[in-house]
């Protein structure tokens, strides 16, 4: 299948694009997980994890529309403070791309500074994403295992305020 | 890696084009009764695209940059199974650049041969030499070349009839990611940077992932 073959070869050249920040963790984890890079880091005007509270699609007619999200922030990382509701907004064309948010849900997010627009998304598209299950621990993908590693957010947050002050 | 899982996932995807269920099905609030339930496609499984005036880089003039869309689609038509065909239908009526991309308020304003209401145009492919419409869409900095296996073309479908059909596709093409023959391997003319092939039928047919958990276009 050429276009399973050709994201085989686009992931064996992107590997190796950027040192990863490594984190030990205690268990659940055993052995520290990949977790983000540092261009992530550079690249980022907002770093935080929070609740969804609101979505709305704006939109005035013949005009393409605008997602507004409001999250309240629990963990501020980089641009926010905690407590705060902060209202993200973003090109709606990305919300047919997946780039979707349900009321309720945890994300810890990589955005990029806004735009000029006011706009912004996750760094890298879904590698500014991570999801947050119900316990708290923020979900790490890694390799080809389906099933995400769950990191503490603590933890998760403690590496990546470390990481921005280098 | 999560970054290179994730990737993986978003490219495979594109694997599912042919092989896979649709992307968006007719909802109930918004289409037609009678569709309820079937799969949004491209009117006789034909498309017909239009690209800029502007060159993608200065490795990509305009022309060589039609050339290569034009290979970039054919990797996809050229799937025995692939229901579609393409046609390179004519050029975009401006070169559309960061300064034609504006907002006021809750509005936000493009050339009228891109916007979701340009049926006329149903592809819109917009060379973004200097990056700067996808800094204006995606957040600044968003064009950085360190981000080319993500943010290199972006965009996606937008317009959709009550009788499930797919009418506008917008799509961005990062120049900031064809500046150097390292990001157009193996000098093929046109040059065919592999995350760019693979995106193309996710971009233009909404292929992705996650559209399988979303699989009912409501019109939202």
């Amino acid at each position: 299948m050429r276009f399973y073959q050709l994201a085989v070869c686009a992931v064996a050249i992107t590997a190796p694009l950027s040192a990863e920040i490594a984190l030990r963790v205690p268990a659940p984890t055993a052995a520290p997980p990949q977790l983000f890079s540092p261009k992530q880091i550079r690249s980022s005007g907002m770093i935080f994890s929070g609740t969804v509270l609101t979505v709305a699609h704006l939109s005035s007619p013949g005009s393409p529309g605008i997602t507004q999200i409001k999250f309240k922030v629990e963990s501020a990382m980089r641009g926010t403070r905690r407590g705060q509701i902060l209202r993200v907004r973003e090109w709606d064309g990305l919300w047919n791309l997946g780039e979707r948010y349900d009321i309720g849900q945890r994300v810890l997010l990589f955005l990029y500074p806004n735009s000029k627009l006011g706009f912004t998304s996750p760094v890298g598209g879904a590698l500014g994403r991570y999801q947050i299950d119900k316990s708290g621990h923020v979900l790490v993908h890694e390799g080809s295992s389906p099933r995400p590693r769950p990191i503490q957010l603590r933890s998760f947050a403690a590496a990546i305020k470390r990481a921005a002050r280098n | 890696m999560s970054r290179v899982s994730l990737l993986f996932f978003v490219l495979a995807a594109a694997s599912l084009a042919h092989a896979g269920g649709p992307a968006y099905v007719a909802g109930a609030s918004y289409f037609d009764p009678a569709v309820k339930g079937m799969p949004l496609t491209w009117a006789n499984g034909a498309i017909s695209y239009y690209t800029d005036r502007g060159n993608l880089s200065a490795l990509l003039s305009g022309s060589s940059a039609d050339a290569f869309v034009a290979n970039a689609f054919a990797a996809w038509t050229s799937i025995p199974t692939a229901a579609v065909s393409t046609m390179h239908a004519g050029q975009l009526a401006e070169d559309v650049s960061g300064a034609k991309v504006m907002a006021a308020g809750n509005t936000l304003n493009m050339p009228s041969d891109i916007l979701p209401s340009a049926i006329d145009t149903p592809v819109g492919i917009v060379y973004d030499a200097d990056g700067s419409v996808t800094d204006a869409l995606l957040g600044a900095g968003a064009s950085n070349s360190s981000f080319c296996a993500n943010n290199s073309v972006f965009g996606g479908i937008d317009t959709f009839s009550a009788s499930a059909q797919l009418l506008h596709t917008l799509i961005v093409v990062n120049g900031n990611c064809a500046t150097s023959s390292s990001q157009t391997p193996r000098s093929s003319i046109p040059p065919s940077p592999l995350h760019w092939t693979s995106s193309w039928p996710r971009l233009v047919a909404g292929k992705s992932e996650r559209d399988h958990a979303h699989s009912s276009a409501d019109g939202e």
